[in-house]
C-alpha cells in the first residue's frame, strides 16, 4: 500500500458476495479481508461451499463483490464496469484453470498469443513474447500443436504460458493440478514455484494439503470467512514433497 | 485495425471448422442474391431492349389500324377500313406532320427459285420509310417514284432475305408472290421486335400494287401518323379517334371500327407481361434473403451456445463485451458476404443462361452487383446482431463453467 511504502498486489477489505437466484439468496462471502504482497505464493484452502471459487472470481475481476473493497495494485475494482474489468483481466491477471481452458481449434502458440491480441500488442512483439512464454514452460517444440495433440500436463503448461505472457501482476490458479496425474502435477507445481522465485505473485485455490504446501502462505476459508492465515514452513513442505 | 484483421481471421477459422454447416447456412443468401442479380440483369436488359426498339422504330408515331382482316375467310380487306379520304383528313390535323397509309398481308408464302418462306407483306409509300425510321442495309428503299409508277420492286427484311437467298446477295434477284414477280432492290436494316412481332420478318412493296393488283380497291387497313412532339401524342390519338368516327359516320352507340395507339406504348406493353414475372422473382429473392438471414441467425445462436466456454476463455484473457460482439458479428458478416459473392457469381451465370435459352436480352451492370453485396452484408449485420449481443453479454464465470 502507498501509506506503508510496500506494493500490495491484492488488498481485500470486508468483501461480501451474495448470490441470488430467484427468491433464494446465498451469502458466499461474509466479510473477507486480507492483503497479498508482491512476490507471495498464497494457497487458498477450504471445503467445497466455503466460498473459494467465489473469492477467486472476485480476485480475477470476473465478478464483483456485493459490498466491500477490492484493490488490485492500488486500483479499486469493485466499481469498475465490465469493459474496464476485461482490460484489467487481460493486462494484470493470468488465469490457470483446472480444466486448462485452452481454445480447442487454436495451436498452443495461438492460445498463448491470445491475451496479447486483446491487449492490442503488435504482431511482431506478440510473436516473440508468445514463443518466450512457451519456452519458459518447456514447450517451444509444441508451439504448433493443437490442444488435443497434447497431454494434460502439457496443456496445463500451455495455459501457464498463456497466463504469463502478459506479465501479469498476479497469477490466479484454480486447482491447477486437479485434473493431472501426480507426475504432471509435480511438473506444474515446479514451474509455479520457479515462477514465484523469479518474482511472480501467485494465488492458488486447492483442496489438497500437499499441493498447498508448495505455497508460502495458506489462507483457510470456511462458510465465507477467512478462518486461518498462516505461513508455510518450507522445510516441512520439501520433506513432504520429497 | 490490427484487431479487425485479427477478428476476420478468427471468423474465417471458426467458419472453416464447420464449413459444411456454414455453406448450407449461406445457401439462402446465395439464392437470394443470385435471384436479385439475375432479375436485375433481365430487367435492365428488357429496358434497354425497349429503348432500343423505340429508337429504331422512330418516335412519336401513332398507329391507326382498321378492323383485323383475315385473308381467306372471304372477308375483303377493303370492308371497313381506312379510305384515302381518312388519310387525307388525318394529315390535315395540326399536330400531324406525316402520314403513311400501308396495307399488310400478315401471312403469305413467297418464293425465290426453289426457296420459299412465310412472311408478312407490307404495301407502303415513301413516307412509311420515313415515319418508321427504315434504312437500307444494302441497296435502296422504295421511293416516291416507285410508288407513283407502281413498279414491281421489293425490299426484304433480314429474315426473308436469309430464307430466300441463303448465302447470296438478293439485290437484283426475283421474288415471286402469287403470280407477280418483284425485283429485289434493297435489304432493310435490323428492326428487332414490336411486342411479339418480329419486325425483321417483313417484305415491302409499293402500296398501289397490293391495293389494286393483289387485293383490288383503294382502301388500306393501316395508317401510321407522325406527331409533332411526344406531348401531343395523346391529344393526337383523341383527335384521330373523333375524326375517324365522323368520317365513318359511326352512331354514338357504336364502338370504334379502328384502333389508334402510340407505337412506343405498344413496345412497352409487350414488356409488361414479363414484368409480372420479374416482380415475382424479385419477391422470391427477398424471401430467400429473409430465410437466409434467419438461417444465419439460427446458426450463430447455435454457434454461440457451442462456444460458450470459448467465449468465457476469451473474456478471461481480456476480451471485453465489444470485442466479443465484433467477433461474432464479423463471423455472421463473413458468412453472408461470402454467400453474397457466390450469389453474384450464380446470378451472373443465371442471367447468361436466360440469355441463351430464353433469348431475352440481359444487362449486367456494376451498381446492382455492388448493391447486392451491400444487401448481403446488411443481412449478416442485421441477423448477426442478436446472437453477437448474446455472446457479448454472457457472464464470464457462467461461461467458463459451461459444459
Amino acid at each position: 500500500m502507498p501509506e506503508d511504502g510496500r506494493a500490495s498486489i491484492i488488498h481485500l477489505a470486508d468483501v461480501t458476495k451474495v448470490h441470488r437466484s430467484g427468491d433464494v439468496s446465498v451469502e458466499a462471502l461474509r466479510g473477507v479481508s486480507f492483503v497479498v504482497e508482491a512476490g507471495e505464493f498464497v494457497a487458498i484452502m477450504g471445503p467445497s461451499g466455503s466460498g473459494k471459487s467465489t473469492l477467486l472470481g472476485i480476485l480475477g475481476c470476473l465478478d464483483r463483490p456485493t459490498t466491500g473493497s477490492y484493490r488490485l495494485v492500488g486500483q479499486e475494482m469493485s466499481t469498475l464496469g465490465e469493459t474496464r474489468r476485461a482490460r484489467v483481466r487481460g493486462e494484470r491477471i493470468g488465469f490457470v484453470f483446472q480444466a486448462y481452458n485452452l481454445i480447442p481449434r487454436s495451436s498452443s502458440f495461438k492460445n498463448v498469443e491470445l491475451p496479447l491480441v486483446y491487449a492490442g500488442v503488435r504482431m511482431r512483439e506478440r510473436h516473440s513474447r508468445a514463443l518466450e512464454a512457451l519456452a519458459e514452460v518447456g514447450l517451444s517444440k509444441r508451439a504448433q500443436h493443437l490442444p488435443t495433440q497434447l497431454s494434460g500436463g502439457e496443456q496445463q503448461r500451455v495455459a501457464i504460458a498463456r497466463a504469463l505472457v502478459v506479465r501479469p501482476s498476479v497469477v490466479l490458479a484454480d486447482e491447477p493440478t486437479g485434473n493431472l496425474d501426480s507426475a504432471s502435477a509435480a511438473e506444474v507445481l515446479v514451474i509455479l514455484e520457479r515462477l514465484n522465485r523469479q518474482g511472480a505473485t501467485i494465488v492458488m485455490v486447492t483442496h489438497s494439503n500437499r499441493v498447498a504446501e508448495h505455497a508460502s502462505r495458506i489462507l483457510r476459508l470456511a462458510d465465507g470467512l477467512v478462518v486461518a492465515d498462516e505461513p508455510v514452513d518450507r522445510s516441512v513442505a520439501l520433506e513432504v514433497a520429497g | 485495425m490490427t484487431t479487425l484483421v485479427e477478428q476476420w481471421r478468427i471468423a474465417l477459422g471458426a467458419l472453416r471448422a464447420n464449413w459444411f454447416r456454414a455453406a448450407l447456412t449461406a445457401l439462402g443468401v446465395v439464392i437470394g442474391v443470385a435471384s436479385l442479380v439475375a432479375v436485375t440483369a433481365v430487367s435492365s436488359g428488357a429496358q434497354t431492349e425497349v429503348a432500343d426498339s423505340i429508337r429504331r422504330l422512330g418516335g412519336n408515331v401513332v398507329k391507326v389500324d382498321g378492323e383485323f382482316i383475315n385473308i381467306g375467310t372471304g372477308q375483303s380487306a377493303t370492308d371497313r377500313t381506312i379510305t384515302p379520304e381518312d388519310v387525307a383528313a388525318i394529315e390535315k390535323l395540326p399536330m400531324i406532320t406525316t402520314v403513311a397509309p400501308h396495307q399488310d398481308i400478315e401471312s403469305i408464302v413467297v418464293s425465290a427459285g426453289r426457296y420459299q418462306t412465310n412472311t408478312w407483306l407490307v404495301g407502303m409509300t415513301a413516307s412509311y420509310a420515313d415515319i418508321q425510321n427504315q434504312h437500307a442495309l444494302n441497296g435502296r428503299l422504295i421511293s416516291a417514284a416507285d410508288v407513283s409508277f407502281g413498279r414491281s420492286l421489293m425490299v426484304l427484311g433480314l429474315v426473308p432475305a436469309e430464307k430466300l437467298f441463303p448465302g447470296q446477295n438478293p439485290i437484283g434477284k426475283t421474288v415471286r408472290v402469287g403470280n407477280h414477280e418483284f425485283e429485289v432492290i434493297g435489304i432493310q436494316n435490323r428492326r428487332g421486335k414490336l411486342a411479339d412481332e418480329d419486325l425483321d420478318n417483313r417484305i415491302f412493296i409499293p402500296l398501289p400494287i397490293i391495293t389494286r393488283a393483289l387485293l383490288g380497291g383503294v382502301n388500306t387497313v393501316h395508317v401510321d401518323a407522325r406527331v409533332r412532339s411526344e406531348a401531343e401524342i395523346e391529344p393526337a390519338i383523341d383527335e384521330i379517334t373523333t375524326l375517324l368516327r365522323e368520317q365513318h359516320k359511326l352512331p354514338e352507340s357504336y364502338p370504334d371500327d379502328f384502333s389508334a395507339e402510340d407505337q412506343a406504348s405498344i413496345v412497352k406493353e409487350g414488356q409488361r407481361a414479363t414484368s409480372t414475372f420479374r416482380v415475382l422473382t424479385f419477391a422470391l429473392g427477398g424471401i430467400a434473403l429473409l430465410v437466409g438471414g434467419i438461417g444465419i441467425m439460427n446458426m450463430m445462436l447455435v454457434s454461440v451456445r457451442e462456444r460458450t466456454r470459448e467465449i468465457g476463455i476469451r473474456k478471461s484473457v481480456g476480451a471485453d463485451p465489444w470485442k466479443v460482439q465484433v467477433q461474432f458479428l464479423v463471423e455472421a458478416v463473413v458468412l453472408s458476404t461470402l454467400g453474397g459473392v457466390a450469389g453474384i457469381v450464380a446470378g451472373i451465370g443465371a442471367a447468361r443462361l436466360i440469355s441463351v435459352f430464353a433469348g431475352w436480352q440481359t444487362l449486367i451492370s456494376v451498381t446492382p452487383l455492388i448493391l447486392s453485396f451491400v444487401v448481403a452484408l446488411g443481412v449478416g449485420l442485421f441477423f448477426g446482431y442478436y446472437p453477437a449481443r448474446r455472446a457479448a453479454r454472457l457472464d464470464p464465470i457462467t461461461a467458463l463453467r459451461y459444459e
